[in-house]
């Protein structure tokens, strides 16, 4: 087989520096084979799709080889060969659907630029015929070629990526974690459309992404990397079924979180939405007026003293907007919102608010990264008064109620790592004392090991200070894991809720199903079975 | 678009309304009466009524700016209280030197900036960029009345290409730009400095988006990256700039006027301040805003034409 394969990593190695960031990789990339690599954030996923396209940042040297069938070493080539190379014969789609488009360029000449710069159409006109086939093909027949990227929605941002990737027919398809920005619906349509790409056409295809199930769903193999080295690499059943490396192990365990054991919570209520509207007024741009937009409709739900309820739903369902109603952030238009007998609303007292919390989800963006930790953590208190010694002493409390030491109140943000910075957010939203917790995404930018550190975490807090959570994501493993009720939303409406449990194997509403199908899972082997 | 294009329109009416009532209401508060100004120290107190009559002084406030935007609206200034000729003739003489001169300046800082920006973002780091940044922050710290000292002492009395100062008159077209020339290139040097490292750093900036790895990725060569992708992206930043360095360049011409003895609508202004000859100054001072605020408004249809997402 290994005359057959298409683009041969050997002995890769990648330094910046001092610094080795990629540490002797070899993978083989085989037509309609998918491969997998997978490793969590740091661990030189990136950087070795970034090696093979020649595309390193300045300051990395590469040593080992890189053999494209036919060409010989790419690591060789001069950057004018490598141009031909690029695009041509092996392509690569990102990431960010929202950047990785040129957004003052109509997506029909992004496409058709592939073709031309590679000489594959005599001129403009027979290259953005070919682009109109293209993006047909990946399901873009709707849109015009004249549309611009802020046009389009995440997912057809995502298939005009792939299409002028895919327009110049490369034999190599590499998907730097092509899906992790849209949501499960969306994220399973791609994947559909990537997996008959690669069978059709025959590409071999290098699949890098964090999302252990997203692999277990599509890939043929799985290399596992791991600061920079790959610690295991095998067919993906058996990576799945019994993994050799203890990283692998606990990277499978973390990835696929235990669903909560089911609980019976019968304290006092601690929040009451009854028929919540939010309606967005008609907005004047200029001389025309958009609609009034319906965010949220007659949403009701009710929380008890330590419950936790998931709130699930594709993006711009309302999910954020009705926890910014929750915490008192948002004017709303009729129904009524009430915490511990009190009532919720924009203009209600600081003393009030002290009762529910937030945390975000990038834990980067917010915080100021020139304050202190302590300074970041106490302010919140500004809502009540707090005597300095008490504050001081209420903000070593917190940080070793999230698993930090006292000391790490002089740090700063940048001192810490993701999961660490997300444990000040914690830490910043229980300093009030509050009752309700609201997660907002809170786990989701964080790699799965640390994820299921934190989501430890976040369960013995709950335990120990009889917090009520209220758990908005789009994972549903995670959910499953945290959640004691559920709650399905939909286009500002909730339509389904009900016990974690049953909810999730036995959802009622036809949404709820899509919802389940889509979501990738890491006993797909099987599944696959099924599909071919 | 259209939307977009009668906001603006909407947006730059407005402006103009209320930049006329402040200019109109500042030009009231100055002290000194015109009438007695005109007629100097021996005049009798009848004779200032008489002339302040004629003049129509002795209306209310917002006759006389209703009167004098009803004038101008129809193209009619008043006639200046000094030369005794209609304003508009006076500027359209003077216009006819600093409307030429701020283009001329215009296209010079342009065609200078744009290679000199995109060289500096190519080469990053590397000694074109650093040269090419030390001239800059150099042509962004010589006063440029200085400058043009240096010009004239160079070309005019030196070599003698040109000549030290005045305005030929466009009778004939070469002698015209050719008596332009100096104060132009005194004019566009700064002015090229500060574009050029705007560009600069919005090209530097673009080229650190996702969308310039995507391009790269497609097979595009780093050249082809730069002009085809990350110019236009990092064009907003420079049109901005590009409008308000014309503003200055109509208005703020006044020590350039100077050092090169151009009758230009700065010198116009200058002197219609000192001889109390308000009416010149409301008018001249009307006509700048209007060609500032038409110039944000192109900037913005430029803005539009560049980036879809603002066509809205």
């Amino acid at each position: 087989m290994s005359q057959d394969a298409r683009l041969t990593l050997v002995h890769l190695s990648v330094s910046i520096g001092a610094k080795r960031v990629l540490d002797d990789i070899s993978i083989k990339l085989l037509p309609h084979r998918i491969t997998a690599l997978v490793g969590e954030s740091g661990s030189g996923k990136s950087m070795t799709a970034l090696a093979v396209m020649g595309l390193l940042p300045q300051g990395a040297v590469a040593t080992g080889a890189v053999q494209l069938h036919g060409t010989g070493d790419l690591l060789a080539l001069r950057e004018a060969a490598l141009c031909a190379i690029r695009g041509r014969k092996i392509a690569m789609i990102f990431q960010e659907p929202m950047t990785a488009l040129n957004p003052v360029m109509q997506i029909g000449a992004q496409v058709a630029e592939a073709l031309l710069v590679h000489g594959l159409a005599e001129n403009r006109r027979e290259a953005m015929a070919q682009a109109r086939a293209v993006l047909d093909r990946v399901g873009l027949s709707q849109i015009g070629l004249d549309r611009y990227p802020h046009e389009l929605s995440g997912g057809q941002r995502q298939r005009a990526a792939i299409a002028a990737a895919i327009a110049p027919a490369p034999d190599i398809l590499i998907a730097d974690e092509a899906t992790t920005a849209l949501d499960v619906t969306t994220q399973s349509e791609i994947l559909d459309l990537l997996r008959q790409l690669v069978r059709e056409d025959g590409m071999s295809m290098l699949l890098i992404t964090h999302d252990l199930a997203v692999v277990a769903d599509m890939a043929d193999e799985i290399a596992v990397l791991a600061a920079g080295k790959i610690v295991e690499a095998a067919p993906t059943t058996n990576i799945l079924q019994a993994p050799q490396h203890p990283y692998t192990q606990t990277l499978l365990a973390a990835a696929s979180p235990a669903p909560r054991a089911k609980r019976v919570i019968e304290r006092e209520v601690v929040l009451q939405a009854s028929d919540v509207t939010r309606i967005y007024p008609a907005r004047r741009r200029g001389l025309r007026r958009s609609p009034p937009m319906v965010a949220l409709k007659n949403v009701s739900l009710t929380l008890r003293r330590g419950e936790c309820l998931g709130l699930v739903g594709g993006s711009g369902c309302g999910k954020s907007t009705l926890a910014r109603a929750l915490l008192g952030l948002e004017e709303i238009q009729s129904g009524a919102i009430d915490i511990t007998g009190r009532a919720v609303s924009p203009n209600m007292s600081p003393a009030d608010r002290r009762r529910i919390s937030i945390v975000f989800q990038d834990p980067y963006g917010s915080f100021n990264p020139r304050w202190p930790v302590k300074r970041i953590i106490a302010e919140p208190l500004d809502l009540i008064a707090v005597s300095e010694e008490s504050r001081a002493s209420r903000v070593e409390t917190a940080l070793v109620q999230v698993g930090l030491s006292p000391e790490d109140a002089q740090k700063f943000p940048h001192q810490f790592s993701g999961g660490q910075r997300q444990r000040i957010a914690i830490a910043r939203a229980l300093i009030t004392k509050p009752d309700i917790l609201v997660l907002d995404e809170a786990v989701s930018a964080l790699d799965v090991s640390v994820r299921a550190r934190v989501l430890d975490l976040l369960k013995s807090l709950q335990e120990d200070l009889q917090l009520s959570y209220i758990f908005i994501t789009h994972d549903l493993s995670v959910v499953a894991h945290m959640a004691d009720r559920i709650a399905v939303m939909q286009a500002g409406q909730i339509v389904e809720t009900g016990p974690a449990a049953e909810l999730l194997t036995n959802p009622k509403q036809q949404y709820t199903q899509n919802l389940l199908k889509a979501a990738p899972r890491l006993t797909v082997p099987m599944r696959r079975k099924e599909r071919t | 678009m259209l939307t977009y294009f009668l906001n603006r329109a909407l947006a730059m009416i407005l402006s103009l309304a209320v930049a006329s009532v402040v200019i109109f209401c500042l030009i009231e508060v100055v002290p000194g009466d015109p009438a007695s100004f005109m007629l100097g120290l021996n005049a009798t107190d009848a004779a200032v009524a008489n002339l302040r009559a004629e003049l129509g002084l002795n209306q209310s406030g917002l006759a006389r700016y209703l009167a004098w935007v009803g004038g101008m609206v129809q193209g009619d200034f008043g006639i200046s209280y000094t030369y005794r000729v209609p304003v508009s003739e006076l500027i359209q003489d003077r216009l006819a030197v600093s409307l030429p001169l701020a283009i001329y300046a215009l296209l010079l800082s342009t065609a200078l900036a744009i290679p000199i920006g995109v060289l500096a973002a190519a080469k990053r780091g590397a000694w074109p960029d650093l040269g090419v940044m030390a001239a800059a922050q150099l042509g962004i710290a010589i006063p440029n009345f200085w400058f043009a000292m240096l010009l004239v002492l160079l070309f005019a009395v030196k070599l003698q290409w040109v000549s030290a100062g005045g305005f030929a008159g466009w009778d004939s077209f070469g002698a015209g730009v050719a008596s332009l020339t100096l104060p132009a290139i005194a004019l566009a040097l700064p002015q090229a400095a500060i574009l050029a490292r705007v560009l600069r750093s919005a090209l530097l900036e673009t080229l650190e988006q996702d969308y310039i790895r995507t391009a790269r990725a497609k097979g595009l060569t780093r050249r082809q990256t730069l002009w085809r992708h990350a110019l236009r992206n990092a064009g907003i930043p420079v049109m901005t700039i590009l409008g308000l360095q014309f503003s200055f360049l109509l208005a703020g011409a006044i020590i350039i006027e100077n050092v090169f003895f151009l009758p230009g609508l700065g010198r116009l202004i200058f002197q219609g301040i000192t001889q109390r000859d308000l009416i010149v100054v409301e008018s001249v001072t009307m006509l700048l805003v209007f060609a500032v605020i038409l110039v944000t408004f192109l900037v913005d249809l430029a803005y539009a034409a560049l980036d879809p997402r603002l066509r809205r």
